[in-house]
């Protein structure tokens, strides 16, 4: 029986990076769904059934943080990337402390945003 | 050896109307003809055989021995001789001396002729003697002024007026002792050096006491008149009368008094008094020092030149003659007029700072005819003060570039001033205030507002570049990521071109897009001149909106477009417009981030007004303008902002005016700010 592929919920208020990320994780092999905010995704249920979520951190309403600062205090555990254009100080610690596994600063290399997923997601059994 | 001259040659010898002495060589008398009996006042009789120098007391200009030695060898001389006549009067004499020899060549004779100049040199010396009272009087400020305290005549009105005195006129005139005392009781406070020299005959010690020595008897009447005119509030009282010096010499005068309320209220008089004879002049030249003084005091620390500019008057009179009404239009066709009437402006008095300001070392540099002062090709404020002056105004004034003395070029602010009653006298006043700095800094200003409009864009670049990063870095990212993707598809067993030709057409899109923002930033951090073109503004302000967009976000502001549909196209540079756009958006923005206000709305409004320009705003719902920051908002270094340079509304105003538009700060009736841009339509054609 095949299992389906792991879906991977890219957060992000830029259109076409949006669809480039989900583009990307589908050429990867796995699903991929854009949300343009962090309130769509929230309000999508996707956040109960994705494998691994790649979100922006500046973004119009709730940013990266903020979201899965909520999502924590949910008791949600699903692993996290954060993207980001503007590189501030203290913002590693902050992507740390929030339950991020990795901070990558745009523009980022393809290759490392997919190891960083691939870590991310739960050992193929 | 003498020998009397023939009896007929005697007859002839007195009827010469000359005098005419013959002597030995040692001066005895030999012959004295009626003509000299006349002159000298003694007899023929009493003449001959005394030695002529002592008889004449004779003074020659050169020693005697001189004189003789001359005769000798030349056998003539003539010179001015002192004699004295009978009556011990002294006679200037021209005295021609002629040497007769004999046979053997020794001297025999000398005759003499002698011409009386006495009352030419009498009339010389009383020549002299007017010519240096005459320059005297010029010299000195001809008016003699006094300053009385007359309180005490006040007090002995009162006590008249208390005992039942109504017709003081008449009063006075029956009591002229009453009249003497008021005077005694007038106090003299202070006297000018004219007064000193008028009345006191240069003795300042005999002044200080009362004013009844230096009224003449028959003056009673003109004192008197002064008083009244004083206690019925006249301003003033101006008679001509007669006045006595120190010395008891009476003179005529014309007297003045001047009451001054603020100077009568404390007991206090000012008195002028010319010397009648000389009226007319010391008029004008009372006029000319008290005008003088009011200008130089109002301008002391000012460049200042009296000109004599009767020349000019002159040749204005010839004007006026010609039929001449208007002086530009005749400049235009005689340019040439210009140096003409230079040469007749001529400078007779400077200030100190002249001396200083137009580089002289010396006074006497700086007179004469103003031409060395006007460097040619610029000649329009000289052109002006002349055409004012031809349209008889008091006064000119404007900036220009003069020449010193020294030959430097400055920059002054030129002014005249000339009432007619002056400019008739032939007196002008030019001052110079030494603008060189201010001109120059000026040109500095004004490179440095290039250099500002410069660095007021890079400044707003670097506000801008976390926002500018994150822009381009999105395009680059997505490319990135999508060339990863396309990569994946094409690296499969069986490659999807499908898929990687999608992502390459988003690849392009995605590089097109950055390459935009790069262009955007490009243009505006480059210095150059703007190009002006037809625009449209609301597309610009979209333009810069998409710019923003990443900001207005990061603001969390909501932003309201009411542009107005078919407004006309402006021109302008679009790139310097944008940039105040873009800078009035990020101004609101940032003031409503700094005052944390809960509602953020940015508002852009575009519109065609009553006046026919386009005007173009941007509202916000900040705290708006405090109103003391009204007049500094728009210069430079003025910034509200912890961390602002000040630049960027300075440089806005600058790019506006440079198009010929406003720029104008207001407060909304509802709270925030509104920023207004007027453009000018282009002109039609």
């Amino acid at each position: 029986m095949s299992q389906a592929a792991p879906l991977i919920s890219i957060v992000d208020d830029d259109e076409s990076l949006k669809l480039a990320l989900v583009g990307l994780v589908r050429s990867f092999g796995y699903e991929g769904r854009g949300h343009a905010s962090a309130e769509d995704f929230l309000a999508s249920g996707d956040a109960g059934q994705c494998a691994c979520l790649v979100t922006d951190l500046h973004m119009p309403g709730l940013g990266g943080i903020e979201l899965l600062q909520r999502l924590r205090a949910d008791g949600n555990k699903v692993p996290a990337v954060l993207i980001t254009a503007r590189m501030l100080p203290g913002l590693e610690q902050r992507a740390r402390d929030a339950g991020a596994r990795c901070l990558l600063p745009k523009p980022f290399d393809p290759q490392t945003l997919m190891r960083c997923i691939e870590q991310a997601l739960p050992p193929v059994s | 050896m003498s020998e009397q001259p023939q009896p007929g040659v005697a007859q002839w010898f007195d009827l010469v109307q000359e005098s005419i002495v013959v002597r030995d060589p040692a001066g005895g008398i030999l012959a004295w003809n009626q003509a000299s009996a006349r002159l000298y006042g003694i007899a023929s009789e009493q003449a001959l055989g005394r030695p002529e120098a002592e008889l004449l007391g004779s003074q020659y200009p050169q020693p005697v021995s001189e004189i003789d030695a001359i005769l000798r060898e030349t056998g003539s001389w003539r010179g001015e001789v002192q004699r004295r006549d009978a009556a011990g009067r002294e006679l200037h004499i021209d005295l021609r001396c002629s040497l007769l020899r004999d046979a053997a060549g020794a001297p025999l004779q000398v005759v003499e002729t002698a011409r009386d100049l006495s009352e030419q040199r009498r009339t010389e010396r009383a020549l002299r003697h007017s010519e240096y009272r005459y320059r005297n009087l010029f010299q000195a400020m001809a008016a003699s002024f006094w300053e009385l305290d007359f309180s005490a005549v006040g007090a002995m009105l009162q006590r008249l007026r208390k005992a039942g005195v109504t017709d003081l006129r008449a009063h006075f005139a029956a009591n002229p002792g009453l009249v003497r005392e008021m005077m005694r009781a007038t106090r003299i406070l202070d006297v000018n050096e004219q007064t000193v020299t008028l009345f006191g005959l240069g003795d300042r010690a005999g002044l200080m006491d009362n004013v009844e020595p230096f009224w003449a008897e028959s003056s009673n009447h003109t004192y008197a008149e002064s008083v009244i005119a004083a206690v019925t509030g006249q301003p003033h009282y101006v008679a001509e009368t007669r006045l006595r010096r120190i010395d008891g010499s009476e003179f005529d005068g014309l007297f003045t008094a001047c009451f001054a309320p603020e100077a009568v209220g404390r007991g206090k008089l000012l008195i002028g008094v010319i010397d009648i004879s000389e009226r007319k002049r010391a008029y004008a030249e009372l006029e000319r020092s008290e005008s003088r003084y009011r200008n130089l005091f109002q301008a002391m620390a000012v460049s200042f030149l009296q000109l004599d500019s009767s020349g000019l008057n002159k040749l204005f009179a010839e004007l006026r003659a010609q039929g001449v009404t208007d002086l530009h239009p005749y400049i235009d066709q005689h340019p040439e007029f210009l140096e003409k009437a230079m040469e007749a402006s001529v400078v007779i008095d400077v200030n100190e700072r002249s001396l200083k300001l137009l580089g002289a070392k010396d006074r006497n540099e700086l007179l004469g005819p103003v031409t060395k002062y006007w460097i040619p090709g610029h000649y329009d404020a000289f052109r002006g003060s002349i055409e004012a002056g031809f349209r008889r105004e008091a006064g000119f004034q404007a900036e220009t570039r003069k020449r010193t003395v020294d030959g430097r070029e400055i920059d002054v602010l030129f002014f005249v001033t000339a009432p007619p009653e002056m400019r008739d006298n032939g007196i002008v006043l030019v001052g110079n205030i030494d603008i060189s700095e201010q001109v120059a800094a000026r040109a500095a200003v004004r490179q440095m507002q290039v250099e500002l409009a410069h660095a007021g864009r890079v400044t707003m670049l670097g506000e801008l570049t976390a926002s500018i990063a994150h822009e381009v870095n999105q395009p680059l990212a997505a490319i990135a990521t999508n060339g990863e993707a396309g990569l994946r598809w094409l690296g499969r067993a069986v490659p999807d071109v499908e898929e990687a030709r999608t992502l390459m057409q988003r690849m392009i899109a995605d590089a097109r897009r950055a390459a935009e923002i790069i262009a955007r930033i490009r243009a505006m951090s480059l210095r150059r001149p703007p190009e002006p073109v037809p625009l449209g503004l609301n597309a610009l302000v979209q333009e810069a909106v998409q710019f923003l967009q990443h900001e207005l976000r990061a603001q969390q502001a909501q932003l309201l477009l009411q542009l107005a549909p078919a407004l006309p196209l402006a021109q302008g540079d679009r790139v310097q417009l944008q940039q105040v756009v873009v800078n009035l958006v990020v101004n609101a923005l940032q003031a409503m981030a700094q005052a944390d206000v809960p509602r953020r709305e940015l508002q852009i409004e575009t519109r065609l007004t009553a006046d026919r320009e386009i005007e173009l705003a941007v509202l916000d719902s900040g705290p708006g303008i405090p109103g003391e920051h009204f007049d500094k908002l728009f210069e430079s270094f003025f910034s509200t902002k912890p961390n602002g340079m000040g630049l960027g509304l300075p440089v806005c105003r600058s790019i506006i005016e440079a198009h010929g538009g406003r720029i104008a700060a207001g407060n909304r009736e509802g709270g925030g700010a509104r920023f207004a841009v007027t453009l000018p339509l282009p002109a039609a054609g």
